[in-house]
């Protein structure tokens, strides 16, 4: 349908539905016409709301996709990065392994698992943990088991985010 | 006896060189970098606080390893369609950036203030590497530097792929702003 086209369409309907002679005959298009602007109006809002505007994933209630030690995941990440990536990279991952620093970094508390050194200093595993965990009891040399969303490494260090604790 | 005391001053030395050498390198692992796209449709901003840096004063060396799922978006879906569409996250995990500081000689790291700073070297995301040349500034105070630079990346330059569709969404330049702050290798 052309622009011309439309005009006309719109026109014969605005004649149309304003002639007594049809009135009957467009209150039913006027009903089917109603029906399917709601159904476009809830369609677009569950769009926006729940495709457009899909919350992030609640990290706390995700369960842990793999369970491995903090030395094993870190390991496994320097001597094969590809599958570690294929494996561990955008998943939910349960550690476990004993404490070596608690890092505070403007709102952001990091939790670092040390297990070599490089040109960035100390190497190894690195989470940071969610704001509302609670974690005054957790100190360095403990041994805990945790779980983050796994970003992936960069050459110096395995980072997770989104870290809270499991006992 | 002699001997034992030859070996200890050696090994004292070594370590002291090596302290030495050691403080010549600045980094950090909590670098901050903001991207902003402002596009007719639509504004479209991420953060990464885990952005590994280290700078070698001695020489100008200066890198950054940046990983890519670690941007936060507001929205999730631009999250997602950042990794999984544009950047490829999971076949190119890491952006870098490896150069040099070409004008070391006009900044004084051991005296406090604030200097410009020009970087050049390549910069590869979406695993193409681009020669780049941009400026920021170092400003020195208490044994620490503070790195700022605001540039702008054209995503065509990295074959990031932006769907017709969406076209009208996203910048052809992005605004990338870089914030780290730089503590001695040796602390």
């Amino acid at each position: 349908m052309n622009y011309n086209e439309f005009q006309e369409f719109i026109v014969r309907t605005i004649f149309a539905a304003t002639n007594p002679k049809n009135y009957l005959k467009m209150k039913k298009w006027m009903k089917i016409l109603a029906v399917l602007a709601v159904i476009g109006i809830a369609a677009a809002s569950y769009v926006y709301v729940f495709v457009y505007n899909k919350a992030h994933p609640d990290y706390a209630q995700l369960e842990p996709e793999h369970s491995i030690s903090t030395k094993a995941c870190f390991e496994t990440f320097r001597n094969n990065e590809t599958e570690a990536n294929q494996n561990f990279v955008g998943k939910m991952i349960q550690l476990s392994g004993t404490l070596d620093q608690i890092e505070y970094v403007d709102n952001q508390i990091i939790f670092y698992f040390i297990f070599s050194e490089g040109m960035f200093g100390n190497e190894g595993v690195r989470v940071s943990m969610l704001q509302n965990e609670q974690l005054s009891e957790i100190t360095t040399g403990q041994n805990i088991t945790l779980k983050g969303f796994c970003t992936g490494y960069n050459q110096t260090d395995v980072v997770l985010e989104h870290g809270s604790i499991i006992y | 006896m002699k001997m034992k005391k030859q070996i200890a001053l050696i090994i004292i030395a070594a370590m002291a060189i090596n302290l030495q050498i050691q403080a010549q390198k600045y980094i950090t692992k909590n670098g901050k970098i903001h991207f902003y796209s402002t596009a007719p449709a639509e504004k479209i901003e991420a953060f990464n606080n885990q952005v590994n840096s280290a700078l070698d004063i001695s020489n100008g060396d200066f890198i950054f390893r940046v990983l890519m799922k670690s941007f936060q978006f507001e929205k999730a879906l631009m999250q997602e369609h950042f990794n999984e569409n544009y950047v490829e996250s999971h076949k190119f995990p890491n952006a870098t950036f490896t150069g040099t500081v070409t004008n070391l000689n006009e900044i004084d790291f051991q005296k406090s203030g604030t200097y410009q700073a020009k970087i050049e070297g390549d910069l590869t995301i979406h695993g193409m590497t681009q020669k780049i040349s941009e400026q920021g500034t170092f400003e020195v105070k208490d044994d620490k530097i503070h790195g700022k630079s605001t540039f702008y990346v054209a995503v065509a330059d990295y074959d990031i792929k932006i769907p017709q569709a969406v076209i009208t969404n996203i910048a052809e330049k992005i605004e990338v702003n870089v914030d780290i702050l730089l503590e001695p290798l040796n602390k």
